[in-house]
């Protein structure tokens, strides 16, 4: 049997960086990916209108609910092609502790539908524990992460502004986007409170041509898929480079559901079921990479007896809170809209700026504004708007307002009570069992968006907003799609899963990079950190194999 | 994709076994309307929701009204698909306007002119914010539906909101004005 020097479990955001580095490195590597390889003729809806659409984008309403029950809040009709169906993969969950486990099995993960936000965490977050005593500090500062944040950014493509603002810590960015004139309204109320900033959002969208990939050509609709491979996806960036390099194999349909053991202890490969054939097949390496999205990973380790003594494995699930907002309209100039904005595909950003140097009595942590104030392709203040006939119709179009909105992502604590274990008796489709998710807010984060939403109240208001919508109860966990944890990284193999290197404490040769390793959650968008985690892990690999420890 | 308008068609409550037949029949309203055959709506009752909805929506110099957008086939292949207590506020909201038409002016809604449709309308939208009748609430759900059909079709979306997204542009410029930034 071939043994490949890496196999790559996962073609996500840290399935391609890690198959990317390692071939470049000379490894010869198998990626395995569970699903299918997407055609864009076929499942992008990047240029399709409403009234191309079955359900004229608003989705198939009952369809998501039966069929899709956790993709409901992310997925609409032109994106639910990139997740999976619930009913052939599902999970449990206790009654009262809803969970939403939103997931996509097709070649690039969820990079084809993913937010492009892209921030990096700062020593707030790295040493957090330390900062204000919860849980534990990561294993590795700012400062070791810092050059893998520029070797990701700079080949991504980001682009944004630099600020200058220490929790929030600038990085390698293409020109940033501007602001809609309702926005930068909003950003002189922001910015009057003297404690906090408003800058555009950090986006993986490329403002200019960059490593063979067109610049922007401004649709409006990346997440749909994007024909010129404009916002990064593994797809469009990591996964051609990796094949360049003559290394990478890829496996497609390929199901991983145990990570082979040698008797020296080591991982020998990986036993997966062909999606197709419906077999089990083994392959072989001297280097595993879980990349297979946070709850995936931590499934793999369970389903293969792995750390079964470690008492965090599984446990300290993060999300962050997502859905507690205040929604209004700012005023336009009136007459017929020259330029709509929901071309940019992109919003504004106010990183943290609670419980920095001073201490809130009521609550530890903080969150991120994301927003916008656009007049996009439906008009909604027409449903806000009285009246109808003649006279209502000239003035939807020429008394245009800007829908203006702030929703607050919160840092979500690391607890042990937030935890997955294999469900006993429970399996999918493939005869694997079911993953189990215990998963509810703290009082913490109910308290933290209370602050949250007041205080975009207040701010909104302020900016002069006709506010008619205000939201203090966060979705239930998972909805954010920034699940995060289950097998943190550590300094002690007693309290964590992973040693600073993303290793696993007792199979040198196995490694997680995804966010399942994170100690703690931030209020950032995680992407990046783990892409600059991958970086960092796939270095150190290479390092050890170049001296022959691997 | 607005919240709002997302969660007003989940209210509508589509039965999830007729999805796959309203695909096709929504589609062929916005490809070829004419071969569209109603699923819900008798032709005398689409006829009065066709003038209904283009009385909240009517055609003026600058754009078509409702009715050239289809509307009325929009509602129908939602209904059609919906749960019976859904179809059942349509069928008793029509009769609301129906009666009222008769009410004020002896007739039914659809065989009114242009102004006294209005009037009826005027009638049932005089407590937008807190309807107290039938005839009340049944106007914001049909002009909820109105919207939301409206402004997804080709022409509410090209003609009267002379959208210029979705499509390669050159750049998003955003604000234009210094005094704005400054």
């Amino acid at each position: 049997m071939k043994t490949y020097d890496a196999i790559v479990v996962g073609s996500g955001a840290t399935g391609g960086w890690a198959a990317k580095q390692l071939c470049e490195g000379g490894f010869k590597v198998l990626m395995l990916e569970a699903g299918r390889q997407l055609d864009p003729a076929k499942d992008f809806n990047e240029h399709t209108w409403p009234y191309q659409m079955p359900f004229r984008g608003f989705g198939k309403p009952g369809d998501i609910e039966t069929r899709q029950r956790s993709v409901a809040r992310f997925a609409n009709e032109f994106t639910t092609q990139f997740f999976v169906n619930d009913a052939d993969l599902p999970y449990t969950t206790p009654a009262d502790k809803p969970f939403n486990w939103i997931r996509s099995r097709n070649v690039g993960g969820r990079t084809l539908a993913w937010g492009r936000q892209t921030y990096r965490l700062s020593n707030y977050d790295f040493k957090a524990a330390s900062h204000d005593g919860h849980g534990q500090d990561w294993p590795i500062r700012y400062e070791d992460l810092a050059p893998y944040y520029n070797i990701v950014e700079s080949f991504i493509g980001v682009s944004g502004r630099a600020e200058g603002y220490e929790a929030l810590p600038d990085g390698k960015f293409m020109p940033p986007m501007n602001f809609s004139c309702g926005e930068w309204k909003l950003k002189k109320v922001v910015e009057s409170y003297g404690d906090r900033i408003m800058t555009i959002g950090r986006a993986a969208i490329l403002t200019e041509r960059h490593e063979g990939r067109a610049a922007c050509h401004w649709c409006g609709h990346c997440g749909r898929g994007c024909m010129t491979g404009s916002y990064f996806s593994t797809p469009s960036s990591t996964l051609p480079a990796a094949v360049r390099t003559g290394r990478l194999t890829l496996q497609t349909n390929a199901i991983a559901h145990r990570i082979l053991l040698g008797k020296d202890g080591k991982a020998r490969g990986v036993e997966f079921i062909d999606g197709q054939t419906g077999k089990s097949i083994e392959v072989r390496a001297k280097v595993v990479m879980l990349n297979a999205s946070t709850l995936e990973s931590t499934r793999l380790l369970m389903l293969s007896k792995i750390g079964a003594s470690n008492e965090a494995l599984g446990k300290y699930l993060m999300d962050h809170t997502i859905d507690c907002r205040v929604l209004g309209f700012l005023p336009a100039a009136p007459g017929p809209i020259a330029e709509f904005d929901d071309n940019r595909a992109n919003g504004l950003y106010i990183p943290r700026f609670r419980n920095l140097k001073t201490k809130r009595p009521d609550y530890i942590r903080g969150w991120g504004y994301q927003g916008e104030a656009v007049r996009g392709m439906f008009p909604t203040h027409a449903l806000h708007r009285n009246g109808f006939g003649a006279d209502f119709k000239r003035s939807v179009r020429e008394e245009w307002p800007y829908s203006a909105r702030l929703w607050a992502f919160g840092e979500m604590l690391a607890r042990p009570e937030n935890r997955v274990s294999i469900d006993a008796t429970a399996k999918d489709r493939w005869g694997i069992p079911e993953l189990h998710i215990e998963c509810a807010h703290s009082d913490n984060e109910m308290k933290m968006m209370k602050d949250a939403v007041d205080t975009a109240h207040e701010m909104m208001e302020k900016a002069g907003a006709e506010i008619y919508e205000v939201n203090y109860t966060p979705r239930p966990p998972g909805t954010c799609v920034h699940e995060l944890g289950t097998a943190r990284m550590g300094t002690d193999p007693k309290t964590s899963v992973l040693n600073s290197f993303n290793q696993v404490w007792e199979v040198p040769n196995l490694f997680v990079t995804d966010g399942a390793a994170f100690p703690s959650s931030g209020c950032v968008n995680p992407t990046l950190t783990m892409m600059a985690l991958t970086v960092r892990t796939c270095e150190h690999i290479l390092d050890r194999a170049k001296r022959r420890e691997i | 994709m607005e919240r709002r308008t997302a969660l007003t068609l989940l209210s509508a409550g589509l039965l999830a076994d007729r999805i796959d037949i309203a695909k096709g029949q929504l589609l062929q309203i916005a490809n070829a309307p004419t071969e569209y055959r109603l699923q819900f709506f008798s032709p005398a009752t689409n006829e009065t929701v066709a003038a209904l909805t283009e009385t909240i929506l009517p055609a003026d110099d600058h754009s078509p009204g409702a009715r050239e957008a289809n509307v009325s086939l929009f509602i129908d292949v939602m209904l059609a698909n919906s749960e019976a207590t859904v179809q059942q506020e349509w069928v008793l909201g029509i009769d609301e306007f129906d009666a009222e038409a008769h009410r004020a002016f002896g007739s039914t809604f659809a065989q009114l002119d242009a102004a006294r449709r209005h009037d009826v309308m005027s009638a049932a939208a005089r407590n937008e914010e807190k309807p107290s009748t039938e005839l009340e609430r049944f106007f914001g759900t049909l002009k909820v539906m109105t919207l939301n059909g409206y402004y997804t079709s080709a022409a509410g979306i090209h003609r009267d909101l002379q959208y210029k997204g979705n499509t390669a542009l050159k750049n998003y410029y955003g604000c234009t004005h210094p005094e704005h930034q400054a």
